[in-house]
């Protein structure tokens, strides 16, 4: 599916709410690493940390000078990974694959099929099928197939143009990461 | 070879080549469309975005005063390096992924879609052209300083040298051609950076990496540089380096309002338009900060050092012995001598050594030992020597006696750092003029090839604007650049976070925030800097917050005012809530 389709790919309001709530549980917790070392060690608690020291600074000023800083570089590369991570759980990613990595495509459906290790990610799939019993959602992911040439939300009953659905375990190899490159692994 | 040339050559040298390169590549990477030039197509790599991002984003203020004002605040330095890289937290995990989403130019344009009117555009618009004038102004004056210490020219001439620099490659590239300039920019400042401050971290604490020089005993005295400091200046009756003056209340203020303004500021923005993807703009967001992080942390280990050794050099030294540098800047008028006692030594202490806040200089007169005549009146204090804070990172190579070379390189470093920052503010404001007000809201059956032609008018006029400010300053680069972040602060981030996190915030909500926001952080900058400078202290300030830090309140005044004004209308209507949900996932859509 090239970036144009994947543009106009139907999406759950279920399966959008529960990652966007995954999204926002986890920047909150960043946001509040984010306040503590600046606003919180670098100046709040400065006089009281300055009883430390890191090497011969001071710990109060070495965070306001210093510190803060890795850990800012820190927290958004834990940021981009674990949104990656989310956004593969949730068959949301615009990725063909994680940075970095060779994709491994027989690992694919099982990674699907246990979207985790990540509780909160699991709970907030569930209560989906409840929500939304008309959803013809796909046996193995979370996404509504769509035609990516009709906007329309009524169109549900077109064929499905993508080959996942066929066969969702099995992502021929070119479906998934060959051929165009634009391919990804939506919905695999 | 080097050793053979003077100092004078060399910079001339290095900057010529370093010009040719940035030409150069303006040349090769010219900009074919509207949509290469307002976001160079959309598809440069996250690691080479990261890299012009931290070049667009570090400054003349960057590069050139941040470590002077550290140097000379201590402590209350921390602002600036915790206000300025904190934003790209903010900016990675609350807005650059769901603008890439968004997919447009600009940053007006997503304010006008999301809040679904034209007055809303026209808002942001002007939001963004105090903002980044505002901002430009420095950058210039940044160029100036530059131009006339190291290639002894006027600061006009420098001017005009910068402004035909960044005309070229701004208004040939646009937004492509910035862009692969400020990759090589990035490497031009960042070793003009990094070569000085290994050479002196060597040479004062026996580390050759700063970060580690900074917090390292020295192994002979075992005793710290932060120790020197704090007891060299409580001796001259300074505070202690590692505590500062400022109340907490203000020191959150100021770093809230520069990483809230870091968050708003729209040339950094626009530098999330340009990935291919809505990983990538997370993803670059990192790479960014790591490329700043490299100078941030250096920074105030450099501070640090050219603290002492200007303490060191000049403390109870014979004028007539002083170092060439120090007669340098006083000849541009940045270093002034008043020999109180008549002794003909120097003697540095806290306090300001005249009753006025700059030198006066009378004329080229000389007075007995050479030094330049001032009409100031001498202050009651010991403090003989005026500084200005602005030189200390330029002046640092040769304070420590570094070689010819390594000066030369401080000059290109500058000069890399100041024109990447202005061609990128000169883009954002080309594209909100052409992009927006021309195209957007006032003659939108304007052809692809008539927009381009306007982009570029109009990305010329903005250099002439800029070059104005340049050569009539308005005052310090990092003061005036620090006043940018507070109006970003209160005026564009609230209105693109709540068009994120907010699917039902309304257009005059969002209006009434903006201007309120604007309006209230302008003011409160405009009376205190400008109408009654003389009650800009402490204890006139509201809530203890300095205009510098005023811009967190305002942000708070622009959400307040959007969510209490905005009750009156009815939530933003169906499909404006639906875009709103799109942006928020990554792929697809939801209606």
């Amino acid at each position: 599916m090239s970036q144009a389709e994947k543009r106009n790919v139907k999406i759950s309001p279920n399966l959008a709410q529960a990652f966007w709530r995954a999204n926002i549980s986890l920047a909150v917790k960043l946001l509040l690493v984010w306040f503590l070392v600046s606003f919180g060690a670098g100046i709040i608690f400065r006089d009281w940390l300055n009883q430390f020291s890191m090497g011969s600074a001071p710990l109060g000023f070495w965070f306001a000078q210093q510190g803060a800083i890795y850990v800012f570089v820190l927290i958004i590369f834990i940021y981009v990974r674990m949104m990656g991570n989310i956004e593969r759980q949730f068959g949301l990613s615009d990725e063909p694959f994680n940075y970095g990595e060779t994709p491994d495509v027989k690992q694919l459906p099982q990674y699907r099929k246990k979207p985790s290790g990540n509780r909160m990610v699991e709970s907030a799939l569930d209560p989906i099928p409840k929500y939304d019993p008309n959803n013809t959602t796909d046996p193995d992911g979370f996404v509504k197939p769509a035609d990516p040439l009709n906007d329309s939300a009524k169109d549900d009953q077109s064929p499905e143009p993508h080959q996942q659905k066929e066969s969702p375990k099995k992502p021929a190899k070119g479906d998934v990461f060959g051929g165009d490159k634009d391919d990804d692994v939506w919905g695999a | 070879m080097f050793e053979t040339m003077d100092t004078q050559t060399l910079t001339y040298l290095f900057t010529g080549a370093s010009f040719l390169l940035y030409i150069g590549i303006a040349i090769w990477s010219r900009a074919a469309s509207t949509k290469d030039f307002y976001v160079a197509g959309g598809h440069v790599p996250p690691v080479l975005n990261g890299m012009a991002t931290a070049a667009d984003w570090m400054s003349a203020a960057s590069f050139i005063s941040m470590a002077g004002i550290i140097a000379f605040m201590g402590y209350d330095g921390s602002v600036y390096l915790m206000g300025w890289t904190g934003g790209y937290v903010l900016l990675a995990l609350l807005l650059a992924p769901y603008l890439r989403k968004f997919g447009k130019y600009t940053v007006p344009d997503f304010i006008g879609d999301r809040y679904y009117s034209k007055t809303a555009r026209l808002v942001a618009i002007a939001c963004l052209l105090i903002v980044s004038f505002t901002y430009v102004a420095g950058q210039m004056r940044g160029v100036g300083i530059v131009f006339s210490r190291f290639l002894e020219v006027d600061i006009e001439t420098g001017v005009y040298v910068g402004m035909g620099i960044v005309f070229f490659y701004a208004v040939l590239g646009g937004m492509k051609g910035i862009t692969y300039t400020q990759v090589a920019q990035y490497c031009v400042l960042i070793f003009a950076y990094m070569v000085p401050a290994f050479f002196i971290s060597m040479l004062m604490t026996d580390n050759a990496l700063p970060q580690l020089g900074f917090i390292a005993s020295n192994p002979d005295s075992g005793i710290s540089i932060l120790e020197k400091l704090d007891q060299t200046l409580v001796e001259l009756g300074f505070p202690k380096y590692t505590e500062g003056s400022k109340s907490t209340m203000d020191m959150v203020a100021i770093t809230a309002a520069l990483m809230f303004g870091t968050a708003g500021l729209p040339h950094v923005i626009v530098r999330f338009f340009t990935v291919p993807k809505v990983a990538d703009a997370r993803r670059s967001a990192g790479w960014a900060l790591i490329f700043i992080a490299i100078l941030y942390t250096t920074a105030p280990a450099v501070a640090a050092f050219a603290r002492i050794n200007f303490v060191d050099t000049v403390q109870n030294t014979d004028y007539q012995e002083t170092p060439q540098w120090f007669r340098n800047w006083e000849d541009i008028g940045l270093i002034a001598w008043i020999d109180k006692n008549n002794d003909g030594k120097l003697h540095y202490s806290a306090g300001s050594p005249f009753n006025e806040d700059k030198p006066a200089f009378d004329g080229t007169n000389r007075l007995s030992q050479g030094q330049r005549a001032l009409t100031n009146e001498a202050s009651n204090n010991s403090n003989e020597i005026y500084v200005d804070r602005d030189i200390m990172v330029l002046a640092n190579p040769e304070i420590a006696n570094l070689p010819g070379w390594v000066i030369a390189l401080v000059a290109a470093g500058g000069l890399a750092a100041a024109l990447s920052t202005a061609a990128g503010l000169l883009l954002v404001i080309s594209a909100a003029i052409s992009h927006d007000l021309l195209k957007k809201s006032f003659m939108n059956d304007l052809t692809e090839k008539q927009e381009l032609w306007a982009a570029r008018v109009s990305a010329a006029a903005a250099v002439m604007v800029a070059g104005y400010f340049g050569l009539n300053p308005p005052a310090f680069v990092a003061q005036v650049v620090a006043f940018a972040f507070g109006l970003a602060a209160a005026s564009i981030f609230p209105a693109l976070f709540m068009g994120i996190f907010s699917k039902t915030m309304n257009r005059e909500g969002a209006i009434a925030g903006m201007l309120a926001g604007l309006a209230f952080t302008w003011g409160y900058i405009a009376y205190f800097k400008f109408w009654y400078p003389e009650l800009n202290v402490a204890a006139n300030w509201w809530l203890g917050i300095s205009p510098e830090g005023i811009g967190f309140l305002g942000m708070f005044i622009n959400f307040a005012v959007a969510v209490l004004y905005g009750q009156a209308f009815g939530p933003a209507p169906t499909h404006i809530q639906e875009m709103v949900e799109d942006i928020r996932i990554p792929v697809g859509k939801m209606n």
